[in-house]
């Protein structure tokens, strides 16, 4: 009690004036606790006026708690690890020592790790770690580091004993001096020798860097299989723990579960390395090389290595692709290319231009390739002025942003504007791209990842543009209905779609936005009827087949509904609206775990989707986790200053039952399209729509129940 | 049913069992950018812990808890480091320190100030058994290097709550290392 009243009392002063302070500390019914509040309000005095206080626990003093961790650096080299006897240290890495050491019984010369305490605590972690590490050096593989032993110090540390062989780190040989190309290929397809072998297995190494790669009389060499797991401690986990950003895949940053593709892409930033002599992500620190990875494209080999082969360009910038799909798909194959004959020497035809565009050109049918046909075959048709483009990079630029379009993570949406303004910079009168970075940006914000007041005006004059510059573009003019409705202009987003859809009735994605308008104008069979339409345009338009659950979830048609969505995900794994529905649903069907799991999925990825947390607090709550429950919740009172976080209270006060507080707030919020196909379809609403003042509300924005 | 941000002490999230794998990732951190360029070596702590919670972002723990929260464990992490570096060199001192970089006549200055940092630690200690909520602002603010905005983000607590906590810790705290406990 004390405790408490000393810190309010204190805290009351401080907002006080003087004679109020008096007051305070007089009315106080404990004489020590006001005794003790009037001596820490002097001491605050003190600290706040007298100068030579001025400093006393402002900030650390960076320098001197700098001289500190240097001057402790001692790290006193053991004598012995096990039954070994050290000779000298041979480095220090991120996750430990390595010594060279002699083994007495043998009396050979072997390597010893000692991984840092972290790495040696968690005995799970520890048992997977062995189980890898074992396991990829019992391939016998000459490019991968055999493993003698993995013991432990009798201070519990685990240490790993290894094959020595005399050589130096790709590291240590890239400081001494630039590689020759055809020695940077045959590194490269020797690390990939040894991918091979483990990826043949289901090891992904996960760290694949040049202080992990030794370069040996017997060629280029593995180590640390299995390290990067036990950093990790999850199953889930992708060793981004211990790996340094800058050789992370981007699926890695994100912490997204990683396949040996991730490796691949390791590789590629190896090589590139070698080659250049610098990253290909190199900025200052780590989030701007993690941001660089997710976005950027490095600067292309051809500029970066004017001497190399346009096909070896071609091969190493496949591996930095962001989407693993487009990597060279094995390792296996990566070898074979690397060690294609006349690979290294430079093309020697009369312009290097030639080989180049043709490599640009393959890249885009590949990229074309894994794009479901029909709906390249929709974009394709029927071309008017401008729409389509001569730039074979543009457009394939376009269609990739359309795939990352189609994924509405906050990374996806974030790729998909990049590469929308990438195809713009290389042709700027072409119109597709406008199109479509009206409507991401509108997704941005639909999905909370942006406020509206930054993107209306971005969507607006990307729309507006598209439109200029073929006014027969059908997706244009869908792009300005898809903005009217979400406006809230909803006889102009009529208009628009109708406007499209005369114009190019095989559209998908015009279908699909005119039956987001339908289902919010309470017209569900129309809506329906459109989306049915869109579906039979492109059965592989993931988000349409979320819709096509969510219409049925707004029907009560629960299982069919589930059906829709888990297909939806099957489409596209990311998919936050899909998760969110389906826990709506499980939660309304009191399945309460197994809404948590789709839950958490929506909520990790977009929190500010109108529904979300309040369908996850309340869930949590029924699970007997309150403590959780209160945080999420806790979150939208803390930052209850924008919109989405009012809508998201209004949400959990209407699950909760409290509907008086739930219609205060959203007649004072802006009703959003998400809010309001939420108001329509979302099962938990259910009490919410039976209310009287529910048509009183969608009336206010000129909506008929 | 109305929340209301409770901003009792008890409510505070437990920062249990991150710290030490951070208080490892910290260090680890610190001591690469040693060896890489121990001249020119300064601790920037905002930093430290930035690289840190990259490098654990796939923590089950920490996505589960969030940025934030990961934030005030992390400063706790810092003032571990930190007070291990300060410890290790006040006994490398006693016991003869022949295998200390030499730091010349900087080395005073810092011995000092690690002797510093280990009253504070104590006081800490003590003022976290009487006001945690305080002893969790100034982890933030000293040794996580956060602003008001970023310490409320991570203890779940008003802005103006933390300053005047940072108020009434930093009264208590001096009153405790100038005066004594009372």
């Amino acid at each position: 009690m004390s405790r408490a009243s000393v810190e309010l009392l204190f805290a009351a002063a401080l907002e006080a004036s003087p004679e109020q302070v008096e007051a305070l500390l007089a009315s106080h019914p404990d004489q020590v606790e006001s005794e003790e509040v009037r001596r820490l309000l002097a001491r605050h005095l003190v600290l706040s006026k007298a100068e030579q206080h001025a400093g006393f626990l402002d900030r650390l003093d960076r320098a001197q708690a700098s001289a500190l961790m240097v001057a402790c650096e001692t790290t006193d080299d053991p004598k012995n690890i096990g039954r070994y006897e050290i000779v000298r240290r041979l480095g220090r890495g991120a996750t430990g020592v390595v010594y060279l050491a002699r083994d007495p019984e043998l009396g050979r010369e072997i390597a010893i790790k000692l991984l840092s305490p972290s790495l040696s605590a968690d005995p799970s972690a520890v048992r997977r770690f062995s189980e890898e590490a074992r396991a990829a050096s019992a391939l016998d593989n000459p490019h991968i580091v055999t493993i003698h032993e993995i013991g432990r110090t009798s201070d519990e540390r685990l240490f790993i004993t290894m094959a020595y062989t005399p050589g130096e780190t790709l590291r240590e040989r890239m400081s001494r001096a630039r590689l020759e190309i055809s020695d940077v290929l045959q590194i490269g397809a020797e690390i990939a020798d040894g991918l091979a072998a483990a990826h043949s297995h289901g090891i992904v190494h996960r760290d694949i860097k040049p202080e992990n790669i030794l370069l040996t009389p017997r060629g280029a060499c593995i180590v640390d299989f299995g390290i990067a797991k036990i950093g990790a401690q999850t199953l889930t986990n992708t060793g981004a723990a211990l790996g340094t950003a800058a050789y992370m895949s981007p699926e890695q940053t994100r912490g997204s579960k990683v396949d040996y593709r991730s490796d691949i892409w390791s590789l590629g930033v190896v090589l590139y390395e070698m080659l250049c002599g610098v990253r290909p992500f190199a900025a200052e620190n780590g989030e701007a090389i993690v941001y660089q990875i997710r976005h950027d494209r490095p600067k292309s080999l051809a500029i970066a290595c004017p001497n190399l082969s346009s096909d070896a360009a071609q091969i190493i910038e496949r591996c930095l692709d962001k989407d693993p799909t487009m990597r060279p798909q094995s390792a296996a194959d990566l070898a074979s290319q690397l060690r294609a004959p006349g690979l290294h020497r430079k093309w020697l035809g009369l312009k290097r231009v030639v080989p180049l565009l043709a490599a640009f050109a393959l890249v885009a049918v590949a990229a074309t390739a894994v794009m479901d046909w029909k709906s390249i075959a929709r974009t394709e048709r029927t071309p008017p002025a401008k729409r389509r483009t001569q730039d074979m990079v543009a457009y394939d630029l376009y269609v990739r942003g359309t795939y990352n379009w189609n994924e509405r993570t906050r990374d996806r949406l974030e790729s998909a504007i990049s590469l929308f303004n990438q195809a713009l910079a290389r042709d700027s009168s072409f119109a597709l791209p406008y199109a479509a970075l009206a409507n991401t940006y509108i997704n941005m914000s639909n999905y909370g990842y942006m406020p509206w007041d930054s993107t209306l005006p971005m969507a607006t004059a990307a729309a507006a543009r598209a439109v200029r510059l073929d006014p027969s573009l059908a997706e244009a003019h869908a792009s300005l209905g898809f903005l009217f409705a979400s406006n809230g202009s909803f006889e102009k987003s009529e208009a628009s779609f109708r406007r499209a859809l005369q114009l190019d009735p095989s559209a998908a994605s015009t279908h699909h936005f005119y039956s987001l308008l339908l289902m919010i104008e309470g017209r569900p069979d129309e809506a329906a009827r459109e989306n049915h339409q869109s579906l039979e345009l492109d059965p592989s338009f993931p988000i349409a087949n979320t819709n096509r659950g969510i219409i049925l979830a707004q029907q009560d048609r629960f299982d069919s509904a589930r059906v829709e969505l888990t297909h939806s995900l099957d489409l596209s794994a990311r998919n936050p609206l899909a998760h969110h529905f389906l826990g709506a649903i499980d939660a309304a069907e009191e399945k309460y775990a197994q809404a948590l799991l789709n839950l958490e999925d929506a909520y990790r990825e977009t929190p500010g989707y109108p529904g979300i947390s309040g369908a996850l607090a309340y869930t949590l709550r029924r699970l007997h986790r309150s403590a959780e429950a209160d945080s999420v919740v806790h979150l939208l009172h803390e930052n209850n200053g924008t919109n989405r976080n009012q809508i998201n209270l209004a949400y959990h006060e209407a699950i909760n039952g409290n509907m008086d507080s739930s219609f205060a707030i959203f007649s004072r919020v802006r009703l959003d399209l998400p809010t309001l196909i939420g108001l329509r379809a979302d099962p938990l609403l259910r009490r919410l729509r039976a209310d009287a003042r529910y048509p009183r509300l969608l009336a206010s924005v000129g909506l008929k129940p | 049913m109305t929340e209301h941000a409770s901003e009792d002490s008890s409510e505070l999230p437990p920062l249990d069992a991150l710290v030490p794998r951070i208080f490892d990732e910290l260090r680890e951190i610190a001591r690469r950018q040693l060896s890489r360029e121990h001249d020119r070596f300064t601790l920037q702590t905002t930093e430290l812990v930035h690289e840190a919670y990259l490098r654990l972002a796939n923590d089950k723990h920490v996505t589960t808890r969030g940025r934030p929260y990961f934030y005030a464990a992390a400063s706790r992490a810092m003032r571990q480091v930190l007070i291990e570096a300060a410890r290790a060199r006040g006994a490398a001192k006693r016991g003869g320190g022949a295998r200390l970089i030499t730091l010349d006549d900087q080395t005073a200055a810092v011995d000092a100030y690690g002797d510093e940092l280990i009253e504070l630690d104590l006081a800490l200690v003590e003022l976290e058994k009487i006001h945690p909520r305080h002893a969790r602002v100034v982890e933030c603010r000293f040794f996580g290097g956060m602003n008001v905005e970023d310490v409320a983000r991570s203890l779940g607590i008003s802005p103006r709550t933390v300053k005047s906590d940072w108020a009434f810790a930093r009264a208590w705290l001096f009153d405790f290392l100038h005066v004594g406990p009372t």
